[in-house]
């Protein structure tokens, strides 16, 4: 291993935020709205979280979630983060579909996510020195 | 061993991308187009076998 690069999350994928909406039991996706926020009028994606009073708003173009739990009484922080872990694996899944990488993926004790992605190469190339015909 | 990316996704969400497999500057540019789909880079950090395969580049280069 050569580096490690620690990143925050921007949701600017529409397909890995349905993605990660089907993967999660309870949340919904209502389509596109335009609100005022922030001092300016933005068109952004409305997802409705279990157990969340008010739906959370996506803004696409920048990735940017506006989200207003009132400290955890109408949501509750670890069902948006668990949210944030399924998005970010299926980022992980779609690069790895684009980008000829096999995706393997497994919840950890403590409730962390691994990806681990596989060079199709990598696995072609062990597969032969061991001696299976692979075409 | 074969090329390997593994990202680390937390409770919180942050993730933290490794590569196991290959050294030097290869594994940054394996990791670079991941790092741009998921978000904004907090923090890199270069580990041992970044600098011996630097250091192997330098040795191989001197001997031409």
């Amino acid at each position: 291993m050569s580096h490690i690069t620690q990143l925050a999350l921007s949701l600017q994928n529409l397909e890995c935020v349905k993605s990660a909406v089907t993967r999660m039991a309870g949340a919904t996706l209502n389509g596109y709205k335009t609100i005022w926020l922030k001092g300016k009028s933005r068109k952004v994606l409305e997802l409705q979280l279990p157990d969340f009073k008010l739906p959370l708003y996506i803004d696409i173009n920048t990735g940017d979630v506006f989200n207003d739990n009132y400290n955890g009484q109408w949501g509750k922080l670890g069902v948006y983060n668990k949210f944030l872990q399924l998005y970010a694996s299926e980022v992980a899944k779609e690069f790895a579909i684009n980008n000829n990488y096999s995706y393997e993926e497994e919840e950890l004790a403590g409730g962390k996510i691994r990806c681990t992605l596989s060079a199709i190469e990598s696995i072609k190339d062990s597969m032969t020195s061991e001696g299976y015909n692979i075409g | 061993m074969g090329k390997k990316i593994i990202v680390n996704i937390g409770t919180d969400g942050v993730s933290a991308i490794s590569v196991v497999g290959t050294t030097g500057g290869t594994c940054l540019k394996m990791t670079e187009k991941l790092e741009q789909s998921l978000g904004n880079v907090n923090n890199v950090k270069l580990t041992d076998d970044y600098y011996v395969a630097l250091e192997n580049n330098a040795k191989i280069q001197e001997k031409q």
